[in-house]
């Protein structure tokens, strides 16, 4: 966790030095930048009980079944 | 207005790239197991599946050459229904290149950086194709031209090498085993892959001479195809389907049974390296795809300063993917295949939609 913390830090000093060189307003990028932090941290925070995986198959793999004639 | 910096040549040499190295790298076990001798035929029938996707991808795309899908979506379905559905495009995207980023990060582990965190191995390979994404639809598209030669020999190549290994006798198996029936799940699963040239439609504005996409798409899905018989009848000769369906990666497996000469021996780490630029190249367009499309339905000026924000979230969504090889491989018979089927099909009931109201306003501007 922390590491993705240390990531995020890092990858949006870069990017809000880059958008200042260019004059590009900052403020909506970095509610962006915000909002995928902390769906990473949930993400990862989570893994153990939720995993993408399980949430595929219980949405498709009834409609894939239905699709291969299984 | 849009530069058309995408020429159909680029095109070409890129799709074929995008289909052949994913399906020849991570899905020929997979597909063995499903489909063993009538895998051949499988291949045949999803490249038609995937020309279909793709050509009806390109008609809708026809009717507003120069505008963004993401942008005129809107006008056609209303605001509520467009942002959802391209959530889900999003989404879905998002997974293919968390499906393969996991995918190279097991074969790397398996078999050349054994004891590595995989988080390291994942943030490398994120920072290449983020790097490369970063640098626009221009950078891509040359780079799959630069590499098209270098990957095709060594497509074309392994065949050839391996043609004093084969089992004959395993031959007779396609005219004898081989049936529609056992097919189709190969078919099912490569059609979603060979569909993945759908995404022409997010960049159909940067296309020169976009008239020939169509011929463009028969040409390399019919080259891609090719390619993949090409390869996967030898492993089914060499192997034979028994062997090859209980292996990771028979191809790794028939690179490793090349016998003609010292340094051919040791041939896999040149063709992994080749393998792993390629499909850099492809994760880097599909990267781009997704910070263009959330650019412009967030209706921000730029999507550079997004690309290395989504590639961190798809490596932490990679770390969360599975937590075992048996796990991951259950999931491509678990609905990945359907969740990408719909994301390409989506862009089809925009077209319905679409012909629908014009022919109704048609019918109105007459009945006046």
């Amino acid at each position: 966790m922390i590491i993705i913390a240390i990531a995020y830090i890092v990858i949006m000093t870069y990017e809000v030095y880059y958008m200042k060189r260019r004059s590009v307003p900052i403020k909506p990028y970095v509610v962006l930048y915000c909002f995928m932090f902390i769906a990473s941290e949930l993400l990862y925070f989570f893994k153990d009980e939720f995993q993408l995986i399980t949430l595929i198959k219980v949405l498709f793999a009834p409609i894939e079944s239905i699709l291969l004639f299984k | 207005m849009t530069t058309k910096v995408v020429t159909q040549k680029q095109i070409y040499k890129y799709f074929t790239i995008h289909i052949i190295t994913t399906i020849i790298m991570f899905m020929i076990g997979i597909v063995l197991q499903q489909s063993g001798y009538s895998a051949p035929l499988g291949v045949l029938i999803g490249a038609c599946i995937g020309i279909v996707i793709t050509f009806l991808s390109i008609a809708f795309a026809k009717r507003r050459p120069d505008a963004f899908f993401v942008h005129y979506g809107a006008d056609i379905v209303t605001r509520w229904l467009h942002y959802p559905l391209m959530a889900f495009i999003i989404m879905t995207n998002l997974l293919l290149v968390a499906i393969n980023l996991w995918e190279i990060q097991d074969l790397l582990l398996q078999f050349y950086l054994t004891g590595t965190p995989s988080w390291i191995i994942l943030g490398l390979c994120g920072l290449c194709i983020s790097y490369m994404a970063r640098y626009g639809i221009k950078s891509m598209f040359r780079a799959a031209e630069g590499m098209f030669y270098l990957s095709m020999i060594t497509f074309i190549i392994i065949p050839y090498l391996v043609h004093s290994n084969m089992e004959w006798f395993l031959a007779r198996g396609f005219a004898t085993v081989a049936s529609v029936k056992e097919a189709w799940p190969t078919a099912y699963h490569l059609g979603s892959i060979f569909g993945e040239a759908s995404l022409i439609l997010y960049i159909y504005p940067y296309i020169s001479q976009a008239t020939y996409t169509r011929k463009t798409t028969i040409r390399f899905t019919t080259l891609a195809a090719l390619m993949v018989i090409c390869h996967l009848i030898p492993i089914l000769i060499v192997l034979g389907p028994d062997l090859a369906q209980n292996l990771n990666y028979p191809e790794l497996d028939i690179i490793r049974l090349i016998k003609s000469g010292s340094y051919l021996e040791t041939l896999d780490p040149i063709i992994i390296a080749l393998w792993l630029v390629s499909i850099f190249i492809k994760l880097s367009f599909i990267l781009f795809v997704i910070s263009h499309m959330l650019s412009r339905i967030l209706k921000l000026k730029y999507s550079k300063p997004l690309i290395y924000p989504i590639c961190t979230f798809i490596i932490v969504s990679t770390i969360c993917l599975a937590q075992s090889h048996t796990q991951f491989f259950s999931m491509h018979n678990g609905g990945v295949s359907t969740c990408v089927y719909i994301s390409q099909l989506i862009p089809l009931l925009y077209y319905v939609i679409d012909v629908m109201r014009k022919r109704r306003k048609q019918m109105e501007e007459e009945s006046l």
